[in-house]
């Protein structure tokens, strides 16, 4: 027996369709079993609230008078890329502002989207068609032409967790590594993750439709260091490393500020919080299996960042339940553990989108093409 | 005659030297005072201890140098923490490095504060992605 996404979507236009929250389908499934799933769930809403530096948006401000082209390009001082059409440019989220370390382009799409006003300067090269010489305006969402965030790498389908074995103190992007195992620090939400519940992307492929910090954002390519050929879980299919991630695309005038936020990581720079939620058809038994996977059956490796070397060495694998606990052990301490993806925020993903498809505001896409299962993630190499 | 001054520290002992005398060996060659006022050192595991240090200036300075030697890490403590909940987005980063368990996770993974238990150590400030920790003093 199976489901399409066509007569999923028919269900949802009649209101017979049950949405379910990633963690209710969980419980469901540790109570039931996942053949129950199958037969009474239609779509299952997962979602992750984190950090994703390879993140940006294009902007069209519409054209000045004189015509102008915006070559060097500042927003609030942040450098922005206008190597494009005249007024077309693209803000990226770790760019730091001119002579500020806690202040960058994250910051500058974050005040966007709350609606507030930017200061846009740029100086080009004056030519026939584009006369003007000198820009120095405001912008906000409300006066520029388009604007949209197109990020190459998002929604990562898990992620490795971090210690530190060095007698130093470590400021890394996964946050404060205390030195010799203080801590360990874990990434992604676990069992409600769009990636941990599909994890040979079946359903997910291009043109897929998703939450995108609110907006109603489309996935339109693999996330760059797509890596899908890693070790997998033989029991759920889940990649035990990173593996692979989503290029997402949405309309930044769509954008809840409460989904998208700016991030300083203190010695390393800064990042945006990006929040992303994907539906899950049970198409069949089979998905019925991968959404029901729990924490304790995902696992990840904890890898040491105190060995500043490409290859970091590896220390142990552990599961989202042990990780969610608190503590972990390592070689026979007790090591504390902190998420720094919020599942707070994770979970409110979840609950929209579910009361979106309920409501009918959302229905599920087809996808135009598969991701590439055979993608490797290469280093770099010298010529 | 040069006055003492006190400085209150926030002091992390690292595993590997929570079997030395650290404290008593300060005590013992160094000109100082020094008041503990919590700690938690346990074998085999990472500790920490808030202490007042009272002495003259270059003799606190001194003690400085012979606990950085010994591997213990310091941090100044301030005075007041103020959590700007508008800003927080309950990530959880900065519940791994309280030491003392003051910020936490509850249930809803909604990040808590116990000021209680708070010892100013300003770690959380250091990780917090979000700006949301402010530490005056």
């Amino acid at each position: 027996m199976k489901k399409s996404i066509e007569e999923i979507n028919e269900r949802i236009k009649k209101g017979e369709a049950v949405v379910l929250r990633a963690d209710e389908v969980v419980e469901m499934g540790k109570k039931e079993g996942f053949k129950e799933i199958f037969k009474k769930v239609d779509v299952v809403t997962t979602g992750t609230f984190g950090m994703m530096c390879s993140s940006g948006a294009f902007i069209n401000t519409g054209h000045f008078d004189p015509p102008t082209k915006l070559q060097d390009v500042t927003l609030n001082d942040v450098k922005a890329y206008g190597g494009l059409a005249a007024v077309d440019i693209y803000i990226g989220a770790t760019e730091r502002a001119n002579g500020r370390e806690d202040y960058g382009g994250a910051h500058v799409i974050e005040e966007l989207v709350k609606g507030e006003k930017v200061r846009l300067k740029a100086k080009s090269i004056p030519t026939d068609c584009y006369p003007g010489k000198e820009i120095d305006v405001y912008i906000s969402l409300k006066n520029i032409n388009q604007a949209f965030l197109f990020n190459p790498r998002n929604c990562y389908q898990n992620y490795y967790a971090v210690t530190n074995s060095s007698n130093e103190l470590l400021y890394t992007y996964m946050g404060l590594l205390l030195p010799n195992f203080g801590n360990v620090a874990f990434s992604t939400s676990g069992e409600i993750s769009p990636l941990h519940k599909d994890p040979y992307l079946r359903t997910i492929g291009i043109g897929t439709k998703v939450f995108l910090a609110g907006a109603q954002g489309y996935v339109v390519w693999e996330g760059t260091q797509f890596n899908s050929k890693v070790e997998r879980n033989k029991e759920t299919g889940i990649p035990k490393s990173p593996s692979g991630t989503l290029a997402l695309i949405g309309n930044l005038k769509e954008i809840d500020p409460e989904f998208l936020k700016a991030a300083y990581i203190k010695g390393y720079g800064i990042s945006l919080f990006i929040g992303v939620g994907i539906p899950i058809p049970v198409l069949d038994e089979d998905m019925a299996f991968y959404v029901s996977i729990p924490n304790e059956k995902i696992k990840t490796k904890i890898i040491d960042y105190g060995i500043k070397k490409l290859e970091r060495p590896f220390i142990k694998e552990v599961n989202y339940a042990q990780l969610f606990s608190g503590w972990v052990d390592i070689k026979g301490k007790k090591v504390k553990t902190q998420p720094r993806t919020s599942i707070y925020k994770s979970k409110r993903i979840a609950e929209i989108l579910k009361k979106w498809i309920l409501k009918k505001k959302f229905y599920l896409t087809e996808p135009v093409k598969s991701l590439p299962l055979e993608g490797v993630f290469k280093p770099w190499r010298e010529i | 005659m040069e006055r003492n001054i006190k400085e209150r520290l926030f002091l992390l002992f690292p595993k590997r030297i929570v079997n030395y005398p650290v404290t008593a060996t300060l005590l013992k060659e160094k000109e100082v005072l020094v008041n503990i006022l919590k700690a938690e050192i346990m074998p085999n595991e990472d500790g920490y201890m808030l202490v007042d240090i009272e002495g003259k200036k270059k003799e606190i300075e001194e003690a400085k140098i012979f606990l950085k030697e010994k591997g213990v890490l310091i941090f100044p403590v301030s005075e007041k923490i103020i959590i700007h909940k508008e800003k927080c987005v309950h990530c959880g980063s900065c519940t791994g490095v309280c030491v003392s368990g003051a910020l936490y996770l509850d249930k809803k993974y909604k990040l808590r504060f116990n000021p209680k238990k708070c010892i100013l150590c300003s770690l959380c400030r250091e990780t917090c992605p979000r700006g949301a920790i402010e530490i005056i003093g």
